[in-house]
């Protein structure tokens, strides 16, 4: 029963990342949002931005318009709804946010109301649902307080962006509130809006979030009692369907419309966030790193090479147009770091394919001497941000981590989080103990038609599985910025002290932008970093790992016996198996080695096509004619995804 | 790829690069397809051909390891194989201060390195250091090893062994004040044995020793008591229990005798047998593994006193064979079955013992 004739913006919505409390992902939302006709969505979680990002791309796919917000909990626990209208409101609730999560536990916030006073640009403030300043004063009967809420508010954000909440959930008091609040916003000339405080897209998730609720108050659903919602009215309704309830006042539900307007804010970032490296004067990023990398070059190749110097020239200019210069030099300087405290580290992923990488020591291999691919770094027609990950040895990457914290301020830099989701088993637990039954009763198998107990279980527990339940600190991941974090994007205190994570993980990041960092824990270069100290210690001073040449035959006769247990990457049970196939005899060999024995080409079925063929078992063949450039390294298997490069290498005209 | 077969323009090949690596899943990729198999019609390439081309790419996309990622690996892969063939001791030594790590536990890597002629000494309360350490060549077992000490249990045994070697159990007790449970773990494991005394009698001596405040009251039992001395093999169970690695030989070295007699065949001997032939073997369960693509294979490693036997255990054995508990030992009869010089036994029977 769509309704398509009442215009109607939601302005208040949960989402999965209200943790344990919203029960739809933000694109469930965006969807019905859409299917309802709706032009403008607002996501307002608790005292986050988590869903911003996937709510963003969600309401893009759809063409309805974003809009970004958050319910933000105040000192002494009452709830206010922020609408972000511009850039500037955008940073102040960023800055609100952190600020709320600062000063509180984990998983709650307390934001100030003198540092709201601070934040208010740029910003609309809905006075809230029946836990805001204005509307629970007048539940209390205390009208004169309620007043001087609103005046403070609209005294704060000004008299066009403050706006009165109205909401009706057809419990007992709601039509009394509402007449209360409409009388308030007259006697205040302010604009009432109506929203719905939605924490689930359809009715049918009610049971859902009921289920949430019991989680987060660890209790089961008999104990938490009049703690859940009394209905299930808070799902996401159309203009018809909360114009009866609103039928005196129908602008309300217009006015939804007008604030929507006032939310032009489009999320977005650029390369130039990431904080300026400090060149020696003289220098810019770019002098800087072509002075470094020709100072290299002379050491590396000694007697000079013409295509060093060609590739050189063109990656530097490259990396000049896609403005990295400053990237490549934090990198480079993280590096350097590490080495001089005889931290191991080294470049992984596709940086292994520039030459720039190799020159900086960020990479350990030269891509002219192993014939790796730049383009799949970095190109001309790849807007997309390259990533450099560091492999650190994993005993002392805290250092390194305390050592960027250092360089570039801690209100500069902060990890990424991860949202762990409930999973199967978890989500079985939680729904078993909400529900009083034993995860035994859930798990015996049988047809869950004939028990509507465990069917219900079943459906709740396959709808649980995909929501988020836990914000954590990423393994690594870290942010730099060049304006103070705090204003760019939203943090929250991490569970280590003085530590701070976003609310977004890799993936947001990457998604809207932001260049992220990885410093990888491998422990397999603290044991290299370990054995190497001993062999000098007890047999040869001047041992040096890194100067191994990479061409002792007998290393190659040893991996190729699967004679492995113990060596990095090459030592398990399926590549051990390969190996005596594979038969390496050279770095090379070694490099497809490792890319062949993944799960993705041993599904591909590729993996024993490739061994046949190299055994001579099998002719090569291509599956057609028209692959054979991109194909014929690896025998007409594609095994590795730098095939994929050389593939679009060809694709460029 | 996509542009040769497909047509696809670098802008679309790129969107599907990354569809196919962000795990987003099928729904993310599916519109790929269609437009990918189009093209390809469109240039003459028939359709099942560029549904299986495009099959490749949806299988590797979703797991895939860039060839440059490998690059850098393979300097590790090389590093590690270097110190392994020349330096297996420093090698180990790195390995085993660094766990958990890689795909092998402890106790295998260090039965590996004793086939390669590195020796692996006991843990010793006057000699070990917090972690692993070369001790003349030797790779000697750390504190790190023993659950439960902690950096500040390792702290004063060290600090008190710094003033001098520890005389006897009570004097261990009494100036490292260290929790009975722990001396006891030490005790069973091994690194008491240097006083001479049986590791039961030191544990029955433990039990008589009084922690009190300041000054020890260290009473000698009135009536000394005899214990049975614990067996070699005790021994070495205990050590693998307490330590999760034993320094001593496999514990199928004391059977080797009982099972050829019996027809059981070594992992060496079983290498050397031609495709096709039955054979039974006996190991300790080191890896069971059942991946999703294996479509209801499972796969084993024993190991023995002399390498590793693969077993491949078919879908319908599978259910029969239940106890996949690592450590365990088993015997498996079945089918020697050969592919170059890999060589697994197909089994026929499990039996756990």
């Amino acid at each position: 029963m769509t309704d398509w004739t009442t215009p109607y913006v939601e302005l208040h919505c949960h989402s999965a990342y209200s943790l344990c409390d919203g029960a739809s992902l933000p694109d469930e939302l965006v969807d019905r949002a859409a299917d309802l006709g709706m032009q403008a969505l607002a996501l307002t979680d608790h005292d986050t931005l988590s869903g911003a990002v996937p709510f963003v791309r969600a309401a893009e796919a759809r063409g309805i318009h974003p809009i970004l917000g958050t319910e933000v909990t105040m000192v002494g626990g009452s709830h206010l709804t922020l609408l972000v209208r511009d850039a500037s409101g955008w940073q102040n609730l960023c800055q609100l946010i952190s600020h709320g999560q600062a000063r509180a536990p984990k998983g709650e916030a307390a934001l100030p109301w003198d540092t709201l006073a601070e934040h208010t640009g740029g910003l609309i403030c809905l006075t809230g649902c029946r836990r805001g300043p204005v509307a629970a004063a007048i539940q209390r009967l205390d009208m004169g307080r309620a007043e001087r809420a609103a005046r403070w508010l609209r005294d704060r954000f000004g008299q066009d962006h403050t706006v009165i909440e109205v909401q009706h959930h057809l419990h007992p008091g709601d039509g009394l509130l509402a007449r209360h609040l409409l009388d308030l916003a007259a006697h205040l000339r302010l604009t009432a809006v109506a929203t719905n405080n939605v924490h689930y897209a359809r009715r049918e998730q009610q049971p859902l979030h009921d289920v949430l609720t019991a989680i987060r108050l660890r209790t089961s659903l008999d104990a938490a009692g009049s703690r859940l919602r009394a209905n299930s009215e808070y799902y996401l309704k159309s203009g018809g369907r909360l114009r009866p309830l609103f039928a005196d006042h129908p602008e309300l539900l217009t006015n939804t419309l007008r604030v929507a307007e006032q939310c032009g804010y489009r999320l977005a970032y650029g390369l130039q966030d990431l904080p300026r490296f400090p060149t020696p004067p003289g220098y810019d990023a770019d002098g800087y790193l072509a002075r470094l990398c020709a100072d290299a070059l002379r050491c590396r190749y000694p007697g000079g090479s013409e295509r060093a110097c060609r590739q050189l020239a063109y990656e530097l200019r490259v990396i000049a147009e896609a403005q990295l210069s400053n990237y490549f030099l934090i990198v480079w300087d993280i590096v350097r770091e590490a080495r001089s405290r005889g931290i191991r580290c080294q470049g992984r992923g596709s940086a292994a394919g520039s030459l720039v990488a190799y020159l900086l020591d960020i990479s350990p291999i030269d891509p002219l001497a192993h014939d790796l691919v730049f383009e799949r770094f970095l190109s001309h027609e790849r807007p997309a941000l390259p990533d450099i990950d560091l492999d650190i040895a994993a005993d002392r990457r805290e250092e390194v981590i305390q050592y960027v914290f250092r360089t570039y301020g801690e209100a500069h830099a902060a990890m990424a989080c991860t949202f762990s989701t409930f999973g199967k088993r978890a989500a079985l637990r939680d729904v078993a103990r909400v529900l009083d039954l034993t995860s035994e009763h859930l798990l015996t198998p049988g047809d869950h038609a004939d028990d509507p107990t465990r069917a219900l279980a079943a459906e709740l527990c396959r709808q649980l599985e995909a929501l988020p339940r836990h914000l954590g600190q990423h393994n690594g991941g870290m942010l730099l910025t060049r304006a103070p974090l705090a204003t760019r994007v939203p943090v929250e205190p991490a569970a280590m002290p003085g530590r701070v994570v976003v609310q977004w993980d890799k993936t947001m990041l990457e998604e809207v932008g932001l260049v992220k960092i990885d410093l990888l824990g491998l422990r397999m270069l603290s044991a290299l970093t370990e054995a190497e100290a001993l062999v000098r210690a007890t047999a040869d001073p001047a041992f040096d790992l890194d100067r191994l040449t990479l061409d002792d035959p007998q290393i190659y006769q040893m991996i190729a016996a699967a004679d492995t247990i113990g060596v990095f990457q090459v030592e398990s049970r399926a590549q051990a198996q390969v190996l005596p196939k594979l038969k390496p005899a050279c770095f090379a060999d070694l490099m497809v080695a490792i890319s062949l024995i993944r799960p993705g080409p041993l599904q591909g079925e590729m993996v024993h096509p490739y061994l046949r063929r190299r055994m001579g078992i099998e002719p090569v063949t291509y599956a057609h004619p028209r692959l054979k450039r991109a194909l014929a390294e690896t025998l007409g298997s594609s095994c590795s995804r730098s095939r994929c490069s050389r593939w679009r290498g060809t694709w460029r005209v | 790829m996509a542009r040769d077969l497909a047509g696809l323009t670098p802008g679309e090949g790129e969107r599907l690069r990354r569809a196919l690596g962000s795990g987003k899943g099928p729904e993310a990729i599916a519109p790929f397809r269609e437009a990918f198999v189009a093209g390809a019609r469109a240039r003459g390439v028939s359709e099942a051909t560029a549904s299986a081309v495009f099959g490749q790419l949806e299988a590797f996309g979703g797991y895939s390891f860039p060839k440059s990622h490998a690059a850098a690996f393979a300097v590790i892969v090389y590093q590690s194989a270097y110190l392994k063939r020349y330096h297996p001791a420093a090698l180990l030594v790195g390995l085993l201060n660094n766990q958990p790590m890689g795909f092998w536990p402890p106790a295998v890597l260090v039965r590996d390195a004793r086939r390669h002629g590195v020796r692996v000494t006991p843990l010793d309360i006057q000699a070990s250091e917090a972690r692993c350490t070369l001790e003349g060549g030797a790779v000697r077992l750390g504190l790190n090893y023993v659950a439960g000490l902690g950096e500040a249990g390792v702290e004063r045994i060290l600090t008190a062994r710094r003033a001098r070697p520890f005389a006897d159990l009570a004097d261990l007790c009494r100036r490292t004040r260290l929790p009975k449970p722990l001396v006891e773990t030490l005790i069973l494991a091994g690194a008491c044995d240097g006083w001479g005394v049986e590791r039961r009698q030191l544990v029955w001596q433990l039990g008589t020793l009084r922690y009190e405040a300041d000054e020890l009251d260290l009473p000698i039992p009135g009536s000394p008591v005899e214990l049975p001395p614990l067996s070699a093999g005790e021994q070495q169970a205990l050590q693998m229990a307490l330590l999760g690695v034993s320094t001593g030989e496999h514990v199928l070295a004391r059977w080797r005798e009982a099972l050829t007699a019996r027809g059981y065949t070594g992992s060496t001997s079983l290498g050397q047998l031609p495709a096709g032939q039955r054979a039974k073997v006996a190991g300790t369960v080191v890896v069971h593994q059942a991946p999703p693509a294996a479509k209801g294979y499972h796969f084993l490693t024993l190991e023995d006193e002399e390498g590793f036997i693969n077993v491949i255990i078919r879908p319908h054995l599978v259910p029969l064979y239940r106890e996949r508990r690592t450590g365990r030992l088993l015997t498996v009869e079945g089918i020697v079955q050969r592919e170059g010089e890999v060589v697994n036994l197909v089994a026929t029977r499990l039996t756990p013992h």
